[in-house]
């Protein structure tokens, strides 16, 4: 493989290729030809400015990959043959929503996995470093999945950046993508059946919130900074602590500890809702 | 989430903004690539405009009317050893659009729009 080939714009013009494939002729090459004048623009002016190679590579895999959602719809639309500008529009407003969902059941998956992990012992017996370690992991990961989804409404671009952070652990399981592949082959191999399939569905769907977030993130508008932002440190640490207290008192047995710890989340999670709402 | 009549989306606003901006420094038409780095210069993006995102913002503005586009001459491009480009100009409608869109949003817009124009 050549030194050109590994360059980003292969991948991105190879994308362009699978998702207008089977497009009419004309939208097709537009777009490609389009995209194709975009990226050697792209390169020529970074250069022009002095700026390092490896850096524009990162800037157009960064423009492809937060663009991806939109070249998806764009797709869909365009085999639905909802060609008109309202009802792209329309497509557009009613969607937009998708990966926030995708969000929040990752994040129920992620808190899920982190108290299991802690309170099971099917791998091993009694409480560990590497328990407690799994469930402030995966538990602060669900959290702070959950904490930007509620403070995206009011400042877009951090909510949005918390809840690519939070659902990485999950996505990473499944390697990206790649990962799933591997997994399935490999317990389909030596004869352990087909478990890892929920573990890759979830994985994917984590992939998918990852991409729409990061998206966001990347496309959020800087009108919508100066917007009003709730404070979410206190309530959300609240929720934290006593979520992560709880699963510890159910965990190790010890009542008083999670019934404390279930009364802090609830007064956690009641300020931080209300505070989120006054904001909105 | 139904869009109401005669609104525009933030990028279609940040778009038609930095394309008239544009115009106002002597450019009367732009590219694909030449508009994302406006907007993320004079403030409308924070940075570089996603392939997808601004393409797909392009297309819808140009089927609203509020953008008319063109491809230059191939030869062109050829005797400059580049892709063709796609040149894309606000038009009056859109131009009527943005201006009712910031009239209607009052007077921070306004000061925002203003300045802008002014860089």
């Amino acid at each position: 493989m050549s030194h050109r080939s590994l360059r980003p714009e292969t991948l991105v013009l190879h994308w362009v290729g699978l998702y207008t494939l089977g497009l009419e002729a004309g939208t097709r090459r537009d777009r490609q030809a389009e995209i194709s004048s975009d990226i050697w623009e792209h390169r020529d002016y970074a250069a022009g400015e002095g700026e390092r190679p490896i850096a524009t590579s990162i800037s157009i895999l960064g423009r492809w990959m937060a663009g991806v959602p939109a070249d998806v719809s764009w797709r869909a639309s365009h085999l639905l043959g909802s060609h008109n500008e309202k009802e792209q529009t329309m497509a557009y407003t009613k969607f937009r929503y998708w990966w926030q969902f995708l969000a929040a059941l990752t994040a129920v998956a992620t808190t899920y996995l982190g108290v299991r992990q802690f309170m099971t012992d099917e791998v091993e017996a009694g409480i560990n470093a590497g328990k407690i370690g799994g469930l402030v992991l995966l538990g602060g990961a669900g959290l702070l999945t959950l904490m930007g989804l509620a403070y995206h409404r009011s400042n877009p671009r951090r909510g949005a950046a918390m809840v690519v952070v939070g659902v990485l652990p999950v996505a990473l399981i499944g390697g990206l993508g790649l990962g799933n592949i591997v997994g399935l082959v490999s317990s389909l191999a030596n004869g352990e059946g087909w478990w890892w399939v929920p573990v890759g569905i979830a994985s994917a769907v984590a992939t998918a919130a990852g991409v729409g977030a990061f998206s966001a993130w990347w496309n959020a508008s800087p009108a919508a900074a100066h917007e009003k932002r709730p404070k979410v440190l206190v309530p959300g640490s609240l929720l934290l602590v006593g979520i992560l207290a709880a699963g510890a008192g159910v965990g190790t047995g010890l009542i008083p500890v999670a019934v404390t710890g279930a009364l802090i989340a609830v007064i956690g999670l009641g300020f931080l809702t209300r505070r989120v709402r006054s904001a909105a | 989430m139904k869009r109401k009549p005669g609104t525009i989306l933030p990028i279609e606003e940040a778009i038609l903004t930095a394309g008239l901006d544009l115009r106002q420094s002597g450019s009367s038409e732009f590219h694909g690539f030449a508009i994302a780095r406006h907007m993320e210069a004079i403030g409308e993006a924070h940075q570089l405009t996603a392939h997808g995102t601004l393409y797909k913002a392009l297309g819808r503005l140009e089927a609203a009317g509020l953008l008319e586009s063109r491809w230059e001459e191939a030869e062109l491009a050829l005797a400059e050893g580049r892709p063709r480009r796609r040149f894309y100009r606000v038009s009056g409608l859109g131009e009527r659009v943005l201006a009712a869109v910031v009239a209607k949003r009052g007077p921070v817009a306004r000061r925002r729009h203003t300045g802008l124009a002014s860089l």
